[in-house]
């Protein structure tokens, strides 16, 4: 009990009142700033995710979309392919995100002529916190995606996406609103960081640079961080992927085939150095996986018959290629792509690994890349 | 659960206070019951395996406590039965706490081999255990009056001090969840424990957590660090540590107050004190009256006891001989800040931690003994001068022993000494907007009033505290000014709270 009472309960109550107001509209003007105002204080990365969303939202994708995660992200540079091609894949990208995305596209009146998905088998089988802190923080996935999951995630029993924590600390239902309707708790850290307004520079170079090269941000080398971007995977561990992620992904390939658009599968290139690399029975079955989805679905293609694996040197971290890496895989992919209009199916006859096709080929560009 | 965390600003607190104060309407028993309930639900929020063993020990100590106070009339029965169920609390924290990084010391130091698996800390144990403790030998010493099982349940579990602290008194709390008051909503209480519950919430969220970063890298890494770097690290982290430790002691004395309870204070700007004496009876100050009361007391005493027995001098002259002065003052002290250390855990660095304290408290005893009265009436700048070099010479001191106390070892902690003598270099790469913010929280250490003196008139912690200035006379009113600022920083604190870390005590 406090010694003094000396204050009237009017006054007392005119204070709480007003306390209350004040964290209204502090909170209020603060939810505005982010969500109008966010490439003025965000981290570049959401400038490329917001070039991309621009490309979809202004239906400009070309003849060939690609969509994926970061590797792809990082793979692909759409200048080097004869068609015209939109790098479309996201940081942290999974099938659940880019399913929505794929949608996205699919309303444009002028569709690709041909779809790319590539994800690493890691993003099958979890739910990253990114979902939130990236695709829905960044406002490219709404409350009625996000509750879109959240019900599939029930209907097939998958506790894993209630389960998920991004970086505000809360999951569930509650995470899912906060997210999805900008609360701007999210972008707290990028706030301070910024100084409120300090990247509006940076992020519009980034953005008119990541248009330009039609959705391709180049990915810069990073000191000590050689396992980065690669998912750790034991080499007693199986390949699982969960069930929201395997449904996406066939409601994406469902939707494809329901648009007449020829999908290929890509896998982009593993690092000699990860762990994922070495894990043969892991591999095989998440080919055997992927080969599953390719008779099911008959405009489903795999590029591929196994990963294709290269040097570290043509890599920034443990996962990602370098603009020379990618630069040779994208000739690469080009290629392929030239020939399966010819052959106009391949069958899993793009093996970058092929000593002719690939480490000769990768040598001469490389080469003529250094030149 | 965390304070600093929505499901509990949102959901947990609205429900406990609305829950608190509707069954207190069906009686106060209903009321200590929800209270009890909710504290409980808060302890296993975080981990439910760790809820039985605190309602085991609250048991067994509640049960132990009621067979010591009837074995009163066979005082060497009372004190065995004392001694067995100490007994009983000590070896429950050594087993949680101690017991395998002891074994793993044994095993890869001595080379004795004692298998143990890591055991993961129940929250808050050495907390309760030590209030626990205290109860015992209160009980034991016919101080506890109030015994009843449900308050003395509510004593132990009321969530505010229960992961953290304060390390509360029965004498102080019993009386209180007895009293008729306690159990009727009062504006004005949650008026000011909600404003003191934003203030140590915005110190936390907003001055607190934004430092932690670099201080990591840097103790991960103490080799790689300059002079600068390393004093600079330092210093971040003694100013983390004194923001967490605030705010969490603002906010647990917040929340007591919004159920009409008072707690004791457990930091009262540490930073601005002019000597360690001084330090230590401003940072975490129950932890401090715990151990002077149940430890260094006593031990004095049986020094005393001891000198009196064998013939030599117990008065304050006998004091200032070496003999007198080492026995009487430097032991206790010691042994004392040695368990104030391991108190905080078991690595050798903790150890040295308290020691290092030990040694500075028995040179400040020293110096207040052996040299005697200050110059009177120096000049007021003279007085100034010495007042700021007095509290800079404790903060550095503070600063050399938080190494100890953040290092993840001893070889870091030794790594880290080196840098800050400058033996890895001195480079200087600190950017300006970083030194800025330092700055900022150094202008909130020393140069503002503490959240007591803001609040000290509406009486909110049992512990009275001194005015700060009469210059600037910062004291809250019920006013619009006052609820906008702290608006404001709730406003702040909510949007900052995203992904904050738990607080830095809870680890002990």
């Amino acid at each position: 009990m406090l010694a003094q009472d000396d204050i009237g309960r009017k006054a007392l109550l005119s204070y709480l009142a007003t306390f209350l107001v004040c964290v209204a509209v502090v909170l209020g003007i603060s939810w505005l700033y982010t969500s109008t105002q966010r490439s003025r204080f965000m981290e570049t990365g959401y400038a490329v995710w917001d070039a991309k969303r621009t490309m979809v939202s202004n239906c400009d994708v070309g003849q060939v979309a690609v969509f994926g995660d970061s590797r792809a992200d990082s793979a692909l540079i759409p200048d080097r392919l004869k068609k015209v091609a939109t790098n479309l894949a996201v940081a942290g990208g999974t099938p659940i995100e880019n399913f929505f995305f794929v949608k996205s596209v699919l309303a444009c009146e002028s569709k690709p002529a041909i779809v790319m998905l590539s994800f690493n088998p890691g993003a099958f089988e979890i739910i990253q916190p990114w979902l939130w802190d990236n695709s829905v923080g960044y406002g490219a996935l709404g409350w009625q995606e996000v509750s879109e999951i959240r019900h599939e995630a029930e209907r097939l029993k998958d506790a894993s996406y209630l389960a998920v924590t991004p970086k505000l600390g809360i999951d569930g239902i509650f995470r899912d609103a906060a997210y999805s309707h900008g609360f701007p708790g999210i972008y707290f850290n990028s706030l301070l960081e910024s100084r409120l307004m300090g990247k509006t520079a940076m992020n519009r170079q980034k953005f008119d640079e990541v248009v330009m090269a039609r959705g391709y941000p180049s990915y810069r080398r990073v000191a000590q961080v050689a396992g980065a971007g690669a998912t750790k995977v034991q080499e007693t561990a199986r390949f699982t992927p969960l069930p929201i992620q395997q449904s996406y992904f066939e409601a994406t390939l469902a939707l494809l085939d329901r648009a007449g658009i020829t999908t290929y599968f890509l896998i982009t290139p593993y690092n000699t150095t990860n762990v994922n690399t070495h894990n043969q029975p892991y591999n095989a079955a998440y080919m055997a996986y992927l080969h599953r989805l390719d008779a099911k679905y008959p405009r489903f293609q795999l590029l591929q018959s196994k990963p294709p694996v290269w040097e570290q040197a043509m890599f920034v971290d443990g996962a990602h290629l370098s603009q020379e890496g990618a630069n040779v895989f994208s000739r690469l992919l080009d290629r392929c792509i030239e020939g399966a209009a010819e052959n106009a199916n391949l069958g899993g006859g793009c093996n970058f690994d092929h000593p002719d096709q690939s480490a000769k080929v990768v040598e001469l560009l490389v080469a003529k890349a250094k030149k | 659960m965390l304070f600093n965390s929505y499901v509990f600003i949102a959901f947990f607190l609205p429900v406990a206070l609305a829950g608190f104060f509707a069954s207190a309407r069906l009686g106060r028993a209903s009321a200590a019951a929800w209270l009890v309930m909710a504290s409980l639900v808060f302890y296993a929020w975080w981990n439910p395996a760790f809820l039985p063993i605190l309602i085991a020990s609250i048991l067994i100590n509640y049960g132990m406590s009621e067979i010591v106070a009837k074995s009163g009339h066979r005082p060497a029965l009372q004190s065995a039965l004392l001694a067995l169920a100490v007994g009983l609390n000590l070896l429950a924290l050594f087993y949680y706490k101690y017991f395998f990084e002891v074994a793993k010391f044994l095993t890869q130091g001595v080379g004795f081999e004692v298998h143990a698996d890591p055991i993961l800390l129940p929250l808050g144990i050495s907390f309760f255990t030590f209030t626990q403790i205290g109860y015992l030998i209160d009980v034991k010493q016919g101080v506890a009056k109030e015994r009843g099982f449900l308050n003395y349940v509510l004593f132990v579990t009321f969530f505010p001090h229960l992961i953290a602290g304060p390390i509360l008194h029965h004498r102080e709390m019993m009386p209180q969840f007895a009293e008729k008051l306690t159990y009727r909503f009062s504006l004005i209480n949650f008026s000011v424990g909600l404003t003191i519950f934003v203030m140590g919430l915005f110190k936390k969220t907003v001055l607190a957590d934004p430092l932690g970063g670099d201080i990591t890298a840097g103790f991960n890494m103490p080799g790689d660090l300059s002079f600068f770097g390393a004093w600079w690290v330092a210093i971040r982290y003694s100013m983390q540590l004194y923001f967490d430790f605030s705010g969490y002691s603002d906010m647990a004395i917040g929340l007591a107050c919004m159920f009409n309870v008072r707690f004791p204070l457990n930091f009262n700007s540490p930073f601005k004190s002019q000597n360690i004496i001084e330090y230590w009876q401003r940072w975490h100050m129950t932890l401090t009256r715990y151990l002077n009361q149940y430890l260094y007391n006593p031990m004095a005493l049986a020094v005393v006891r001891w000198r009196s027995e064998h013939g030599f001098g117990t008065k304050r002259a006998n004091q200032k001989t070496l003999g007198g002065f080492l026995s009487m003052t430097a032991l206790p002290t010691l042994m004392t800040m040695a368990l104030i250390g391991l108190w905080h855990g078991a690595g050798f660095q903790f150890l040295l931690f308290g020691l290092l304290h030990g040694v500075y408290l028995t040179i400040n005893h020293a110096v207040r003994i052996f040299r005697g009265a200050a110059p009177e009436n120096p000049s007021p700048r003279a007085a100034r001068l010495s007042r700021i070099l007095n509290i800079a010479a404790t903060y550095i001191a503070v600063v050399v022993g938080l190494v100890l106390f953040r290092s993840r070892s001893l070889e870091g902690a030794i790594t880290m000494y080196q840098s800050m003598l400058g033996l890895h270099g001195f480079a200087f790469s600190i950017g300006k907007a970083e030194i800025i913010w330092v700055l900022v929280l150094a202008t909130i250490i020393w140069g503002c009033p503490n959240v007591q003196q803001i609040m000290g008139k509406f009486g909110p912690a049992l512990t009275k505290v001194e005015a700060f200035s009469k210059r600037l006379p910062l004291i809250w009113r019920a006013d619009a000014s006052w609820a906008c600022a702290v608006g404001v920083m709730l406003a702040i604190s909510l949007m900052a709270m995203g992904g904050t870390s738990e607080f830095m005590y809870f680890q002990f």
